[in-house]
């Protein structure tokens, strides 16, 4: 079901959890269709997705709520970032951010 | 390559059917590309409840987009398995699918060491993970394929038990050449 809640958690998401990430962030700067996301995620994570691998995690990141499609625009549909979306990206990047400033730490003492 | 769609579950189609055929199009045709697709509709064949959202569906125009909103989640409940999007396992379909793996493999893999030493066959060798697999194969329609029509759970049986044979038989041809 579409879990409305603050439990989602992305790595749920398995092999798509990166692909579903990077959707997020890139929709982050508003909403974008499918061609649109896979340039843009080529341009700021240097990492192109394959058509199935996105659609999938475009697929379960609505499903589950965290972003959403606009009406069609040239038979495509764009898709933009929920409330949730927008509360769970910001929730992981926080983790992440977390994440590497302990890392970089314990390697500048090492 | 947007003729590898046509591999994807026709309610896929419907929903994302357009926009993933003009990013197909988009792109030059490589083997990883066609290989992600192939990935991509085994994927959308085994969880059929993750295309059930089409805001394009307006053939009911007595419905609020509220109710619309409403009915889609409480089909999503009934259809969706966390993440995974499967089927709604009760424990007694989880105990079904355990016993057939477990009795399946018990019986199967003495048959299979039997007929190993009978007919002490490289191909027949190459295919021992199969005492295993099968079983794990009849076991889905109490799992991944639960709530799917009778012809479509033996076909998905009987074309993946095909494939590993051919795989596994496939692997025995390339030992007998190295």
């Amino acid at each position: 079901m579409a879990r409305r809640d603050e439990t989602v958690d992305l790595e749920e998401f398995g092999r798509f959890s990166e692909p579903a990430l990077l959707i997020l962030v890139s929709l982050a700067s508003g909403p974008k269709h499918g061609y649109a996301i896979t340039e843009d995620i080529a341009l700021f994570a240097e990492v192109r997705f394959g058509p199935g691998s996105l659609y999938g995690a475009i697929a379960r990141l609505e499903s589950r709520g965290l972003i959403e499609a606009l009406a069609a625009v040239d038979r495509r549909n764009p898709y933009r970032l929920t409330a949730l979306g927008d509360k769970v990206l910001r929730a992981r990047l926080a983790s992440m951010q977390a994440i590497t400033r302990i890392g970089q730490k314990r390697l500048a003492t090492t | 390559m947007t003729w590898l769609l046509w591999l994807y579950p026709p309610r896929w189609r419907r929903r994302y059917g357009e926009e993933l055929a003009a990013l197909v199009a988009a792109q030059r045709f490589s083997i990883a590309g066609a290989l992600d697709l192939l990935a991509g509709a085994i994927d959308a064949w085994l969880h059929p409840g993750l295309a059930l959202a089409d805001p394009s569906d307006t053939s009911d125009s007595s419905v609020t987009s509220d109710a619309k909103g409403e009915m889609a989640m409480a089909a999503r409940a009934m259809l969706f398995r966390c993440a995974g999007c499967g089927p709604v396992l009760t424990a007694r379909d989880k105990r079904a699918s355990m016993l057939i793996i477990l009795i399946g493999s018990a019986l199967l893999t003495p048959l299979w060491i039997w007929a190993l030493f009978r007919l002490n066959n490289r191909y027949m060798e190459a295919m021992t993970p199969m005492a295993y697999l099968f079983p794990y194969l009849l076991s889905l329609p109490y799992s991944t394929l639960k709530g799917r029509s009778v012809q479509t759970q033996a076909i998905l049986i009987a074309g993946l038990t095909l494939v590993l044979i051919g795989f596994f038989a496939l692997t025995a041809w390339i030992g007998t050449k190295i």
